[in-house]
């Protein structure tokens, strides 16, 4: 699947551009003493009723848990355990161990020592990078002024989809290179709300950076979520 | 008392000791809170393939099985590349210590940060003096947190507030001339679930 992204810069020019990243590849593999390939599966351990969960609903507290555990194996299912797991959907639980219906889902927000700050519906982040308003190429930082700030978690390279685009990006990337500088890009109207790039996925700050050699170029959008304090 | 690290820097030696630094300890986190219909607090849990069993968290465990299906014991298991061949160990920095070797913006950029460290300092006057030694400058070297056979790219660098450790891998990307691409790394469709909060870094 190939995505895009719609950027516009601070003349006011847009373009809908592909982007890509770079998926780790696997470099250390797990073989027997002999040599031969080991695979990793996932198997069942317990069930919910053999769950801390499942055992403090049935025993009502945890010394009533020990006592059933010194006893006997309540932890066990003798039929299941040790079965090959596949896909799981994933469900929320009743306090009586039944698949939960009508669930209402809020959120709370704690400060750094844990401290409730507020409650609220669960706001989902939706995806903003090929919204009909483009994100927007602003703000110009020197790249000395920015490196020692913030963390660029995530990398992905933006390419042209034909020759208009290819000195689209190629300008900026040599303006950006010549400057030695970085070039936010934001999104909504304003041009300052953070990057979703998926329904339900985080926020980011982006910044785009450019580099060239001879006639290529190189542009990277850089995404940050996270500062560089002290703790 | 917290492990410290060795970190040679222009003849000295700094002996801080580091923790990750993460948006929850900067930030907060989000809690997820879940009713059912009697207002009754839910946990989360999956349904197996089966369509009967239900499962909490910790319900299952990763087991690592031979070609015939028999579990191997992680003990006996031999970390080799995708030739086939041997890998050594690579140790901890906690073992190692860091020699700090300079670098450029261009090795910072590169960097996909996978995990971050603050330091902690039991003497003040070292924090200012490696702050000072450090103000301005990028430094690489290989990190790695644990013992294990697959090392990260490490970068030193500080600010007013602080010195910071960057670990993760160093991308290499292609330049692009003026042909349509074919692009085959796309970016991962679905990302981990987190909590998160408004950004308002700036």
């Amino acid at each position: 699947m190939k995505r895009y992204i719609n950027l516009m810069d601070d003349k006011g020019r847009d373009a809908k551009l592909l982007f890509s990243g770079q998926p780790k590849d696997k470099q250390v593999f797990y073989v027997s003493e002999n040599g031969t390939p080991t695979h990793t599966m996932r198997v069942l351990k317990t069930t919910l009723q053999g769950s801390y969960d499942g055992l403090l609903a049935s025993y009502g507290s945890n010394d009533s848990i020990v006592d059933a555990l010194i006893k006997g194996d309540p932890e066990l299912d003798v039929k299941r355990t040790g079965m090959k797991i596949s896909a799981t959907s994933r469900l929320y639980i009743s306090s009586q161990l039944k698949p939960a219906r009508r669930v209402s889902i809020h959120e709370i927000v704690r400060d750094v020592k844990g401290e409730k700050m507020t409650e609220r519906r669960v706001l989902e982040n939706e995806s903003n990078i090929i919204d009909e308003i483009p994100l927007i190429m602003g703000q110009i930082v020197k790249k000395s002024a920015m490196y020692n700030k913030v963390v660029f978690v995530k990398k992905y390279q933006l390419h042209h989809v034909n020759g208009l685009t290819f000195e689209f990006l190629y300008d900026i990337a040599k303006r950006l290179e010549d400057e030695q500088s970085l070039m936010i890009v934001g999104a909504g109207k304003s041009g300052k709300d953070p990057l979703v790039f998926q329904d339900g996925g985080k926020k980011y700050r982006g910044f785009l950076e450019g580099r060239t050699q001879g006639s290529k170029y190189l542009l990277i959008l850089h995404l940050s979520n996270l500062e560089l304090k002290d703790i | 008392m917290a492990r410290t690290i060795k970190i040679s820097l222009n003849s000295k030696v700094f002996e801080p000791s580091i923790q990750a630094l993460s948006r929850e300890k900067l930030y907060g986190f989000i809690e997820e809170l879940v009713q059912d219909e009697h207002a009754k607090t839910c946990i989360v849990g999956a349904l197996l393939s089966d369509g009967q069993t239900l499962i909490g968290k910790g319900c299952t465990s990763l087991k690592t099985i031979d070609e015939r299906g028999e579990e191997v014991n992680k003990s006996s298991l031999k970390a080799v590349d995708i030739k086939g061949k041997s890998l050594p160990l690579v140790p901890s920095v906690f073992e190692t210590g860091i020699i700090l070797q300079a670098g450029s913006l261009d090795d910072l950029f590169d960097l996909e940060v996978d995990a971050v460290y603050d330091f902690n300092w039991e003497d003040e006057a070292m924090k200012k003096d490696f702050l000072k030694e450090t103000q301005g400058k990028v430094y690489t070297f290989e990190f790695n947190y644990r013992s294990d056979y697959e090392g990260m790219n490490g970068i030193l660098i500080s600010n007013e507030e602080g010195a910071f450790i960057l670990a993760g891998r160093t991308l290499q990307f292609d330049y692009l001339d003026n042909h349509i691409q074919t692009i085959i790394n796309l970016p991962d469709a679905v990302e981990e679930e987190e909590s998160d909060m408004d950004f308002a870094m700036f």
